[in-house]
C-alpha cells in the first residue's frame, strides 16, 4: 500500500478512535515524505466525523476525550514539520481560559484540541486565570475570538467581571467577541455577564467561534468551515 | 427535646422518608441534599463554614428558624483542619488555598499511574500505603521518618473531633430545630472512585480503550471497599439514607456505562439496600441516557436527584413510578431568577413532578450558594400554595433501627482484626478478651474506613 493509501484511512480510523492503528498510519506516511499539512487535514477530517458522532448522540463526552488524545499525540508526531507548512494559513485566533475561581477545565481542553484541530491557533491561560490575565493576554495575542469557560454557578461573576475589563480597556479592539462556555451556562448567564455568545457544548463552541472569525476576517479568503 | 420539637421532627422526618418510598404523605417535601445557600445566609465566608464549627452550626440554626418549612438540613461535608493536618492534595479550601469567599474545589490529576492497576486490584491497602497516599497525603511521603508519623497521629486525632463535631450538630439540629438530615455517610461508585482521585477524568476514560479489562477488575476489586465505607459512615439507625454523588456517569456513553459503571456500581447499591438503608444518589449531569437502571433496584430505595443538565420530567416519565425524583429548580433561576420565575417554575413541577408522590422539591442536587434569599421564599411560599396533598396524612418516621445485615462481605473490614492480634500474643488472655476484642476492632475499622474518604 503506498503512504496516501493509508493516509486515506486515518479519518476512519481516528472517527472508530483505533488509536494504535491511526498512529501507525502517521508515521508511515510521514515516513513516505508525506506532508505534515496533509496529514493533519485528514485527522481533522476524523475530527469532524467524531464531532458528527458526537451531536447525533451516538458519541459521548467520553469520545471526544479519547478522540482528542488520539488527536494531540498525532500532533506531537507532526508539529515540527507543520509549523513551518502553517505559517500564514491559520483558521483563527482564539484566546481561551477558565475565569478566576474556577479549576475546571475538560472542556476547554476539548474545545482547545478541536480549534487546534481545525487550524485556530489557540493560546490556552489554563484555569483560574485572573481578568487582567485575560486583558494582557488579549493585547500581546490580539485573538479574534475570547472564549471564558466556567462549570461552577460562582464562576458566573468571573466571567462578568472579565467581561468588565476587556470590554472596558481602551485598548482592545472594538467588538471582540467573547464567548462563555460550560455545563450550567445559558442564556440567563450570559446576559448575567453580558457576554456575545454562550454554549454548552465543545462542538458547537466552536461552529459559534468559526462565526464570529468569518465575521472579522471577511476580507480575506477562509478556509472551508470544520463543521460543512 | 421539647414535646413540640419532637413532634416537628417526625413530621419532618417521616414527610421525607414517605416520599422516599413513594408513599402517601401531606404536602411536597422540602428537602434538598446540599443546601448551600444555608451555609452563608448568615453571612459566613466558606473559609468560615470549613473551619470554624460553631459558626457553620449557628448558620444552619438560623436558617432553618428562618426558613421553618425546609425539611432536612445539611450543607458542607469537611473540616478544612483534618484535611490540612495530613496535607490533603486533591482539594484547594477557601482561605488557604484560594480565597476565603470561594467554594472549595476538587484537583483532579492521574494520583494512580496507568501501570499500578494490578496492585490495586492485588492488595488495595499496600497500594494505598506505597503509592498513592504519598502522592495524595502532602505530609505522608511513604517513608519511615517522624513528620510522615505525626501525620497519621494528627489524622487520628483529627477524625474524632470531626466526627465529634458532625454528631454535635445533628443532635443539635434535632432537639433544638427539629431538623432531619437529609442523608448520613456516604460512597462513591467504584469507577468513581477510580476516575475522581486515582486516575483522573482523561487518564479512566484512556484505559476504558487501552486496557478495559483492568478497569472492570478494578472495580469489582472495589465493590466491597465502598459498601464498607458507606456502612462504616451511615446512620446506625438507618433514618436517613446513604449518599452517593455519581461524578463521571454523565461522560460515558450507554455501552461505556453498562460495561464499566454499572456493574460494581448496582452490586454495592444491592448491598446497602440488603442492609435496610436508602440511598439518595445524585445523577450528575445528564443521566437521561443512564437512569432506566435505577428500575432495577426495589421501589422506593434510591432518590434520584437530577441535575441541571438532566430533564426531570423525562425521568418521571422513565422512572418516577418506581423511585423517588428530587430538584426541578435550575441554578440560574435560584441565583438569576425573579420569584415570579420561580413561583412558575414550582407550579409546573407540583403539577407534573408532585402528581403521585416521590417528589423532594429543590434545585440540581444542590441549592446555590448564591441563591436569592426571595427566589427560596418563592420557592417555599409555592409549595405550600401548589404542593399540598391530603394534610391529614401525617406519617410517622418508619421504625429502621436494628441490626445491619451485611451478607456480601465481612464486615467491618480490618487490616488486623483481634483473632490475627491474639495468635501474635500467643493465643489467649488472662483476662475478659470481650473487653479487648471489641475496642480494638472497632479502632481497626475506624482506622480501615479512614483510608478510603480520601477516594470522595
Amino acid at each position: 500500500m503506498s503512504g496516501s493509501e493509508d493516509l486515506g484511512s486515518l479519518p476512519q480510523l481516528l472517527a472508530d478512535l483505533d488509536e494504535e492503528r491511526a498512529i501507525v498510519v502517521v508515521k508511515e506516511a510521514l515516513g513516505a515524505g508525506e506532508s505534515a499539512l496533509a496529514i493533519t487535514r485528514a485527522a481533522e477530517r476524523g475530527m469532524r466525523l467524531v464531532g458528527q458522532h458526537y451531536e447525533d448522540g451516538t458519541y459521548f463526552l467520553s469520545g471526544l476525550i479519547m478522540a482528542g488524545e488520539i488527536f494531540k499525540d498525532i500532533l506531537a508526531l507532526v508539529m515540527p514539520s507543520l509549523e513551518e507548512e502553517l505559517v500564514g494559513e491559520e483558521s483563527g485566533r482564539v484566546l481561551v481560559g477558565t475565569v478566576s475561581g474556577d479549576i475546571h477545565d475538560i472542556g476547554k481542553n476539548i474545545l482547545t484540541t478541536a480549534l487546534r484541530g481545525f487550524g485556530f491557533t489557540v493560546e490556552d491561560l489554563g484555569v483560574d486565570v485572573p481578568p487582567e490575565v485575560f486583558l494582557e493576554k488579549v493585547d500581546s495575542f490580539q485573538p479574534d475570538v475570547v472564549g471564558l469557560s466556567g462549570l461552577t454557578s460562582a464562576s458566573y461573576k468571573s466571567m462578568r467581571r472579565t467581561v468588565e475589563v476587556l470590554r472596558g480597556s481602551p485598548q482592545q479592539p472594538d467588538g471582540l467577541p467573547i464567548v462563555i462556555g460550560g455545563a450550567t451556562v445559558d442564556e440567563e448567564v450570559a446576559a448575567f455577564t453580558h457576554a456575545d455568545s454562550w454554549t454548552k457544548d465543545a462542538m458547537e463552541g466552536i461552529r459559534i467561534i468559526q462565526q464570529f472569525v468569518d465575521e472579522r476576517r471577511h476580507a480575506r479568503p477562509l478556509p472551508a468551515s470544520p463543521l460543512d | 427535646m421539647t414535646e413540640e420539637i419532637k413532634k416537628l421532627f417526625q413530621e419532618r422526618l417521616g414527610r421525607y422518608q414517605a416520599a422516599i418510598s413513594l408513599e402517601p404523605t401531606d404536602r411536597i417535601p422540602i428537602a434538598p441534599g446540599s443546601n448551600y445557600f444555608a451555609e452563608v445566609f448568615s453571612g459566613n465566608t466558606h473559609q468560615e463554614t470549613l473551619y470554624d464549627p460553631q459558626k457553620w452550626l449557628e448558620a444552619e440554626m438560623a436558617f432553618a428558624r428562618e426558613f421553618p418549612q425546609t425539611d432536612v438540613l445539611r450543607d458542607n461535608r469537611l473540616w478544612g483542619p483534618s484535611l490540612d493536618a495530613i496535607g490533603l492534595q486533591t482539594y484547594k479550601l477557601p482561605g488557604k488555598d484560594l480565597p476565603p469567599d470561594d467554594q472549595f474545589q476538587f484537583v483532579e490529576q492521574e494520583y494512580m499511574k496507568a501501570d499500578e492497576y494490578d496492585l490495586l486490584i492485588e492488595d488495595p491497602v499496600d497500594f494505598m500505603f506505597t503509592r498513592w497516599l504519598p502522592r495524595i497525603l502532602g505530609e505522608y511521603n511513604g517513608r519511615a521518618e517522624p513528620r510522615s508519623y505525626m501525620a497519621f497521629l494528627k489524622a487520628g486525632l483529627a477524625q474524632a473531633q470531626f466526627v465529634q463535631i458532625m454528631r454535635n450538630r445533628a443532635m443539635r439540629l434535632e432537639e433544638e430545630c427539629g431538623m432531619p438530615q437529609p442523608m448520613t455517610g456516604a460512597f462513591v461508585a467504584p469507577f468513581d472512585a477510580l476516575a475522581d482521585a486515582m486516575r483522573g477524568l482523561t487518564g479512566v476514560i484512556m484505559d476504558t480503550f487501552r486496557q478495559p479489562d483492568k478497569v472492570v477488575a478494578a472495580c469489582d476489586r472495589l465493590v466491597e471497599e465502598m459498601a464498607n465505607f458507606a456502612l462504616n459512615t451511615a446512620d446506625p439507625l438507618k433514618r436517613y439514607p446513604i449518599f452517593v454523588p455519581t461524578h463521571k456517569a454523565c461522560f460515558l456513553s450507554p455501552e461505556q456505562f453498562d460495561t464499566f459503571y454499572w456493574p460494581s456500581f448496582k452490586r454495592v447499591l444491592e448491598i446497602l439496600t440488603s442492609a435496610g438503608y436508602k440511598i439518595r444518589a445524585y445523577l450528575e449531569g445528564d443521566w437521561g441516557p443512564h437512569w432506566h437502571h435505577l428500575l432495577e433496584l426495589p421501589k422506593g430505595t434510591i432518590i434520584c436527584d437530577i441535575d441541571n443538565q438532566g430533564d426531570i420530567f423525562q425521568a418521571k416519565r422513565d422512572i418516577g413510578h418506581h423511585q423517588c425524583l428530587a430538584g426541578g429548580i435550575p441554578d440560574s433561576q435560584f441565583i438569576l431568577g425573579t420569584p415570579e420565575d420561580v413561583r412558575k417554575r414550582v407550579k409546573e413541577l407540583c403539577d407534573t413532578l408532585g402528581q403521585g408522590g416521590g417528589f423532594l422539591i429543590g434545585g440540581g442536587c444542590n441549592i446555590p450558594h448564591t441563591t436569592r434569599p426571595e427566589n427560596y421564599h418563592a420557592m417555599v411560599d409555592a409549595v405550600l400554595e401548589f404542593g399540598r396533598y391530603d394534610e391529614t396524612v401525617k406519617p410517622l418516621p418508619k421504625d429502621t433501627a436494628g441490626p445491619v445485615n451485611v451478607k456480601a462481605f465481612d464486615f467491618p473490614k480490618k487490616l488486623t482484626p483481634w483473632e490475627v492480634k491474639k495468635k501474635e500474643i500467643g493465643g489467649s488472655v488472662p483476662g475478659d478478651e470481650n473487653l479487648i476484642q471489641e475496642p480494638w476492632d472497632r479502632l481497626e475499622a475506624m482506622a480501615y474506613a479512614w483510608l478510603w474518604q480520601w477516594t470522595m
